[in-house]
């Protein structure tokens, strides 16, 4: 057994049994697992041993015990609980033990858990005391974020993990929701109007797991997690939410209750007003998008309420009915007309001011309609544009797309809801063109349309949607940074010249609707990279029309990789070449000879154009949304193979 | 109190990484991933089998052979559909309230769809199912659409009954599928309508 060993402190509690569970439940099994706790007879321990692991006691104060654990361990999970025995001197002693431990057992990778040293922000008054008279603002933040020293100065490599609140906590008697004068549960977090990171417990551990796999890469850095950002008053909402009940929050810190009494709603009344205070620090020291690349199970905290309401209804002294939608939210159904969506002005078809329009610079090709587009995030919300080509929308936000032949024919609705999924829907014009109405879920012909092909325009069944908007990672196509990137190409087929009004990277970000965004993105805007004005703009066209599906996740067995990321130094363009030039097709088109998806200074022999251009519906492609074949772009890919192609090929050579 | 310069600060480093973590953590976290990926056991597998032997996959995607007591599954083409070197002539032409037509092998399909002809399951690279992953398998059978994403998959293939298996049963089937010999035999692409088959 040469699996290296993992040492889990605190591996029968919450933080520490997630990432024995992920451990154990590795199915490569990349790492054995030492969990230590005090009590190796306790019925968590005991499982843990029946699972696998090695279970060993030890006692955070007693330091030699604390050696003995890490003795011959690759890792170690190092972490501590001030509310134990509250007492922030001990539990510095016991954070410093673990990092001289560490040293000493010559550990290669420790993950501490740790928290901000609230006297960085919070000046400290005249007399050089903090607020409170004592050593301490927050002492159990404080004495985590001073502890961290310690790790510093022991020399093993380690990854600071900063946690966040743990929802967990709402179930305990100091923080649970309590029924007020009138009867309604209230909610006590002073937060205000603030965004609290918060995270499942067992979701800190599996974020570890994700640590340790990436090893040294990790070590020495800072690594901030949650699993949403949330202000109390949709704290609350979910609650009521999941428990049936009207959960309101006050802006009031928690009353004193045991156990804690008052000194412990004294110290989280103080965590809130550091969250409130310095809220843009503590959320953007804490990413969700990073925090599920770690751990892609990470929970929402309505999943977190679907899984704990049963034991958090039983802290509430509440009894829940069995069958209440297991936890779902709530969803309204979709309004009934385009004007309900929030699009218009009431009454009239004035696109309301706070719906950005925006226009994408390689667009679909949908038989010559012609396209208008807007986006609306929920007031004070921001996309997360930490993943450049991943982009993290709130919950709320609204798209629209409006497709016109002369008059407007559809308008198509995605709408990210408040467990994070999200819908589509399409609404269908009259012909006057005053309002429009949800159209069927299985879709809709309508005719007669003048200038469509046939006379006739079909609208998407909801299915149709998913199939396009569910193949890339994020379901929104047409809003990204490369499509909204200010440098556009002069070449793309059908683009929309960008009016004053239209959004793109530089206004976004100004605006602050882009949290996160990579500075080089507005430094130097996203540009396929490519050796020539065709190929960019071929490669660009490809993106917009086929990517969504052609790419790496959605479509792997295909081995055809079309999407362009924002900022990869021509990693797209040379894998689009890769999985393109010379590559021998399967499928075989009938009414032509070509068996090779693009061949050099050949478009006729090239299954990609047969593709592009035959009237077969069983054969064309994209295989939706498209009647007739678009000249202008399939002669832009054709001049691209036929003139272009045959010069470059060595790129695809690397 | 007085602070010292080396304090570690949370927000600077914690940005540096989120915005390094997709490069860092793509090999990392995709082998965890490809870890969780199909390992199918035995169980699972026979669990796949008998759901293919009773669910009449060899019905139309294993062609059929004239024995001595009639038509009878051709077990050494078992699941590879339909033969490529079976070339077939126009189909017929049917009159109300006539539909649709098969030919002997029960691996093509004649009707207003145009022809259709049957797929081979097997785990071959390039003619059969041996790039697909369980997840275009299970959106394939889920939407009746290629890999979820593209063309219909066309009748007679009975979409609406399989689309009700649950996600373990297909998990059992393609595990199956995954298990069995694989055979090169690359089948034709559909036929598109004729005007005179769709009636049109």
């Amino acid at each position: 057994m040469s699996r290296p060993l993992i040492t889990v402190f605190g591996a029968t509690g919450a933080q520490g049994g997630g990432l024995a569970a992920a451990i154990l439940g590795d199915p490569e099994r990349r790492f054995a697992l030492r969990a230590v706790t005090r009590r190796p007879d306790s019925p968590p321990a005991l499982a843990l041993a029946w699972a696998g692991a090695e279970v060993v006691a030890a006692d955070l104060d007693d330091e030699s015990s604390v050696r003995r654990a890490m003795r011959g361990a690759h890792g170690a999970f190092c972490t501590t609980s001030a509310w134990e025995h509250r007492s922030p001197e001990r539990e510095l002693r016991q954070a410093q033990g673990l990092a001289r431990a560490a040293r000493e057992a010559g550990v290669r990778h420790a993950v501490w858990t740790t928290l901000e040293d609230t006297r960085d922000f919070i000046p400290a008054r005249e007399d050089g005391m903090a607020p409170s008279g004592a050593r301490y603002n927050v002492p159990h933040y404080d004495v985590k974020g001073e502890a961290n020293h310690a790790f510093v100065a022991s020399g093993v490599p380690t990854t600071f993990l900063y946690t966040s609140f743990r929802w967990d906590c709402l179930a305990h008697p100091a923080l649970a929701p309590r029924r007020g004068p009138q009867g309604h549960f209230a909610l006590r977090l002073a937060t205000g109007n603030a965004r609290l990171p918060g995270i499942a417990a067992a979701d800190i551990g599996r974020c570890a797991y994700g640590l340790f796999g990436m090893g040294e890469e990790v070590a020495g850095k800072s690594v901030g997690i949650a699993g949403e950002h949330l202000t109390g008053r949709q704290m609350a909402e979910q609650l009521a939410l999941a428990l049936g009940e009207p959960v309101t929050h006050l802006d009031l810190p928690p009353e004193p209750r045991e156990p804690l009494g008052p000194a412990g709603a004294t110290e989280l009344a103080a965590m809130f007003r550091f969250h409130r205070d310095y809220e843009r620090a503590c959320c953007d020291a804490r990413s969700v998008s990073c925090a599920r690349e770690l751990n892609p199970r990470l929970l929402t905290f309505a999943g977190w309420l679907a899984l704990h309401k049963a034991r958090l209804a039983l802290a509430l002294g509440l009894s829940l009915p069995l069958a209440s939608g297991a936890g779902a939210p709530a969803i309204p159904p979709l309004p009934a007309s385009l004007h309900d969506t929030g699009l218009f002005e009431p009454g009239t078809t004035t696109v309301r001011a706070e719906n950005l329009p925006f226009s994408p610079q390689y667009p679909l090709w949908s038989d010559g309609t012609t396209k208008r587009r807007w986006i609306r995030l929920p007031a004070g919300s921001a996309i997360d544009a930490s993943r450049p080509d991943a982009w993290e929308f709130p919950r709320g936000t609204r798209l629209w797309k409006e497709f016109a032949f002369g008059r407007p024919l559809e308008t198509r609705y995605i709408e990210r809801l408040a467990d994070g999924s999200w819908r589509f829907a399409t609404y269908v014009w009259n012909e006057a063109g005053t309002a429009a109405a949800l159209a069927p879920e299985d879709g809709l012909e309508v005719r007669p349309v003048i200038g469509a092909p046939g006379g006739r325009y079909a609208l998407p069944s909801r299915a149709d949607c998913l199939a396009c908007h569910e193949g890339p990672s994020v379901p929104v196509l047409g809003f990204s940074a490369l499509q909204l990137s200010p440098d556009r190409d002069p070449l793309a087929p059908h683009a929309q010249a960008p009016r004053p009004e239209h959004e793109n990277l530089a206004t976004l970000s100004r605006r602050g609707l882009l949290r996160d965004l990579p500075q080089a993105l507005l430094d130097r805007p996203p540009r396929i990279a490519a050796p020539d004005a065709t190929s960019r703009a071929a490669l660009g066209y490809l993106h917009g029309n086929c990517g969504h599906c052609h790419n790496d996740g959605a479509l792997g067995g295909v081995e055809l990789a079309l999407a362009q990321k924002a900022a990869d130094d021509g990693e797209s363009t040379r894998r689009a070449l890769a999985s393109l030039v010379g590559r021998t097709s399967r499928f075989r088109p009938r009414d032509a000879a070509a068996v090779t998806r693009v061949q050099p200074g050949h478009p006729e022999s090239s299954v990609l154009v047969a593709r592009l251009k035959t009237t077969n519906p069983s054969a064309r492609m994209p295989p939706l949304g498209v009647q007739v074949a678009d000249r202008e772009g399939i002669g832009l890919v054709e001049r691209w193979i036929r003139e272009v192609l045959p010069s470059t090929r060595n790129i695809n050579l690397e | 109190m007085k602070r010292r310069l080396e304090r570690p600060r949370a927000r600077p480093l914690a940005l540096a990484l989120a915005l390094a973590l997709p490069a860092l953590a793509a090999t990392a976290l995709q082998a965890l991933a490809a870890g969780v990926t199909e390992k199918a056991d035995a169980a699972t597998v026979e669990r796949g089998r008998y759901l293919v032997s009773t669910s009449a996959c060899h019905d139309c995607h294993t062609p059929w052979k004239m024995g001595a007591k009639g038509p009878e599954p051709d077990m050494t083409r078992m699941l590879s559909g339909h033969p490529q070197d079976l070339a077939v002539s126009p189909p017929p032409k049917l009159q109300a309230p006539w539909m649709a037509a098969f030919a002997a092998t029960n691996t093509a399909w004649s009707g207003p769809w145009g022809v259709s002809f049957t797929a081979n399951l097997t785990p071959d690279p390039e003619t059969g199912l041996g790039k697909w992953t369980l997840r275009n398998f299970t959106e394939t059978i889920r939407t009746g659409r290629h890999m979820g994403r593209g063309r219909p998959v066309l009748p007679p293939m009975p979409i609406p009954v399989y689309r009700n298996f649950t996600d373990a049963d297909l998990a059992a089937i393609y595990a199956y599928l995954q298990s069995i010999p694989p055979i090169s035999n690359r089948v034709p692409e559909p036929l598109p309508p004729s005007d005179k088959v769709a009636g049109n």
